[in-house]
């Protein structure tokens, strides 16, 4: 389910110095940015490649470490057989 | 896992009137943004339809979210039929749009769009400030999240331009 999100976004008028100021406040890591615009759209994308491979795994991980979590403690519960 | 690469380099070779937008486009643009599907803007031809279901018919394309078995076929009546498609293919997901909101048909996205050099091909990505109207309209939490980066992408590159 969508949350309503308070966002206040700085005016149309703001300058890109006051802007930046606002979006690090806001949490965006800007020397990343910084660091994504020297590279080409291909370097960008490959290097989302792995990020979402990485997200992927982790999920796995997270779902796999839960249901032997699970197995363990039905286990536990039963008593050894 | 998302092959953009594949699915992308497959709309290319079969010349479908396509712009890359939604996270993607985010990407190209500079977001660090992780997505895992492939929205594509597309034009509405009957030319288009027929390049559109011979690019993603090697990938299998089947509806998301519908329960397996359900009949469907990516052909061209079926795309003349419809409008926006939520997809699943065998290189990942990808969703086909005829119109974006805030923005409109392919013609209208194509104006906000840039041309840039992805994997080799040249390819229309919709740009930063059709990125932001985009998903200003979309209004959902989770387009409004990433106005704060999209917007400093836009300071920087205003910056980059200014040599400051």
């Amino acid at each position: 389910m969508e949350h309503a999100l308070d966002l206040k976004l700085p005016p149309d008028d703001a300058t890109p110095d006051e802007v930046l100021a606002w979006a690090e406040a806001d949490g965006v890591d800007l020397s990343m940015l910084r660091e994504r615009l020297r590279m080409s759209p291909t370097e960008r994308l490959r290097r989302h490649e792995g990020a979402l491979a990485m997200m992927l795994a982790f999920r796995n991980a997270k779902i796999k470490g839960a249901i032997h979590a699970s197995n363990r403690e039905t286990a536990d519960r039963i008593g050894p057989s | 896992m998302l092959q953009i690469e594949k699915l992308l380099i497959a709309l290319d070779r079969a010349r479908v009137d396509y712009v890359v937008i939604g996270g993607v486009a985010a990407i190209v643009q500079g977001a660090s943004y992780i997505t895992a599907d492939l929205d594509i803007c597309y034009r509405r031809s009957p030319g288009n339809y027929q390049r559109i279901s011979d690019a993603l018919r090697p990938f299998k394309p089947r509806l998301r979210g519908v329960p397996p078995g359900l009949p469907f076929k990516l052909d061209p009546a079926t795309i003349k039929a419809g409008l926006n498609f939520t997809l699943e293919t065998d290189q990942g997901d990808i969703d086909l749009l005829g119109e974006l909101s805030g923005l409109g048909d392919y013609d209208s996205v194509k104006a906000c769009a840039v041309e840039a050099e992805v994997y080799g091909e040249n390819m229309w990505v919709l740009t930063l400030e059709g990125l932001i109207a985009a998903k200003q309209a979309a209004g959902r939490a989770k387009d409004l999240r990433l106005l704060p980066e999209l917007r400093a992408l836009q300071a920087l590159r205003a910056k980059e331009k200014d040599g400051s």
